[in-house]
């Protein structure tokens, strides 16, 4: 989410005032013929919003539609992310043990942290992302990685690399 | 997003984990990172970097049992979202095939010929002296050429007053069906899969799409959508009475409130299921609409929260 908003001057706020009462219904029927669901095309218009709110210089916007649309795009995509992750937490929780059901709490920032990390790992190729993980999270040799994605133990240094790389650079401090 | 650039300290400290974690690094190559570290600060430091950061990163699944994270990440990375993320349009020009016709979706073009913003009703006067007025976030093209009189109503309410033409018959469309005035006064309002007409004089037919029809009296109403239109019991009439501002509600769902109150209502108005099948009566100023907010939250159950006086959300508490 968003950290400090910016005080609103009086004009900036008429600038975001007109930009919303202009520009919300417009995104919100277009979201809701594309998604298919009220409820998530009102998060989603909202979202956007918010974040132009957060914009240092609203009115520097020649073209609000054309930058309404880029942000609620990437949030459409983002929200589809989280619920992609979240089907695939929950068929992985199928699977293990009885013992180790979490918590409804536990689930919630379990999903918050996978989230995150599937951010980070934006960009990578599949093999790579793979390798990657195997790699990180279980430490497995990359000979062992190689044999189960069945490429070279070289490519699968190049693949770590690029996975350290992406990581590294995505948690720089902004 | 800069294209950030690594030092040659960050990519080596890279390429030396990389190499620590293959299973395979010799004592050789062991003794040449120790040298490569104690060498310089920067080394140390970038080395150190690089490690906090992922360690910080993946803590929050370091707990997980064995295995659940990395087979959430890994079968979540080869969704087929992924590969429909180019296809992925919202285009705000083109709009080609994304169901404009669909009843209730107000196909706002960047322009309309007539429209009106939050809270603003206003009255238009059209070529043959005939008059428009708007209710609040509402949108009318007008088409006046070559024998006709036809109101495209595109969003909102209207209320017309027509002046008699018996050459050219004066008709608003909707997604749903249109209505023709047959008389003087009558008011049209857009719904999502609805539309709404009342007549104040004389009479109009209504007809769907589907081609059904009716004629209304002087304060008969209907709704309609595409194949139907029902005739509206005469007490609903003060619920679509915008016009001067008021609407009046006879022990009606806070659906019909809110709805009515959103084109007057600056920012995003949010109702939760719950809090729409509250029943209601009452007298409401739709010029004030955090007053009507107001006085709901004393008179009913309910929790109204304000964001960024943007957005407020009215949920049952």
């Amino acid at each position: 989410m968003t950290a400090s908003l910016p005080l609103p001057s009086a004009l900036r706020l008429q600038v975001l005032h007109r930009l919303f009462g202009e520009h919300h219904g417009w995104l919100l029927g277009r979201l809701r013929a594309r998604l298919g669901c009220a409820h998530d095309a009102a998060d989603i218009a909202s979202e956007t919003f918010t974040q132009v709110v957060a914009l240092e210089d609203p009115g520097a916007i020649r073209e609000p539609r054309a930058l309404l649309t880029t942000i609620a795009k990437r949030l459409v995509y983002a929200s589809w992310r989280r619920r992609d992750l979240e089907r695939a937490y929950l068929e992985a929780l199928a699977q293990q043990p009885e013992a180790v059901q979490p918590s409804a709490e536990e689930t919630v920032l379990a999903l918050e942290a996978l989230t995150a990390i599937d951010q980070l790992l934006d960009g990578l190729s599949p093999k790579a992302r793979a390798a990657f993980l195997y790699s990180q999270l279980e430490g497995l040799t990359y000979a062992e990685i190689a044999s189960r994605l069945g490429v070279s133990v070289t490519r699968v240094h190049q693949y770590v690399v690029k996975g350290l790389t992406t990581c590294y650079l995505a948690l720089e401090p902004a | 997003m800069s294209p950030a650039r690594l030092s040659p300290e960050e990519i080596a400290a890279i390429e030396w984990l990389a190499l620590q974690r293959s299973g395979r690094m010799s004592a050789a190559e062991r003794q040449r990172l120790e040298r490569w570290l104690a060498a310089s600060e920067r080394h140390r430091s970038a080395w150190e970097r690089l490690q906090r950061r992922l360690d910080s990163a993946f803590a929050g699944v370091a707990e997980q049992p064995a295995g659940l994270a990395r087979n959430t990440l890994l079968s979540a990375g080869t969704s087929r979202r992924q590969a429909l993320r180019g296809a992925l349009v919202l285009a705000g020009l083109g709009l080609g095939g994304l169901g404009l016709t669909r009843p209730g979706m107000p196909l706002d073009g960047l322009v309309a010929d007539l429209s009106t913003a939050t809270g603003e009703r206003r009255r238009f006067v059209l070529d043959d002296g005939s008059s428009v007025l708007l209710n609040a976030q509402s949108r009318v093209d007008v088409d006046f050429g070559g024998g006709r009189r036809r109101l495209q109503l595109r969003r909102g309410a209207l209320l017309a007053e027509v002046t008699a033409d018996a050459r050219r018959p004066f008709v608003v469309e909707t997604p749903f069906g249109r209505v023709q005035a047959l008389g003087t006064r009558f008011s049209v309002a857009l719904g999502e899969r609805d539309a709404t007409v009342w007549v104040q004089a004389a009479q109009v037919r209504v007809e769907t799409r589907a081609g059904s029809s009716l004629v209304l009296a002087t304060d008969e109403g209907a709704r309609f959508d595409r194949d139907i239109c029902q005739r509206l019991e005469g007490q609903r009439r003060s619920e679509f009475a915008w016009q001067d501002g008021w609407l009046e509600l006879h022990d009606r769902p806070l659906d019909v409130l809110i709805t009515a109150l959103r084109p007057y209502h600056p920012g995003h108005l949010r109702l939760s299921p719950a809090a729409a099948a509250l029943r209601i009566s009452g007298l409401f100023a739709l010029d004030d609409s955090e007053r009507v907010l107001a006085s709901l939250e004393e008179i009913l159950p309910l929790r109204i929260h304000r964001y960024l006086g943007w957005w407020t959300t009215i949920e049952h508490s």
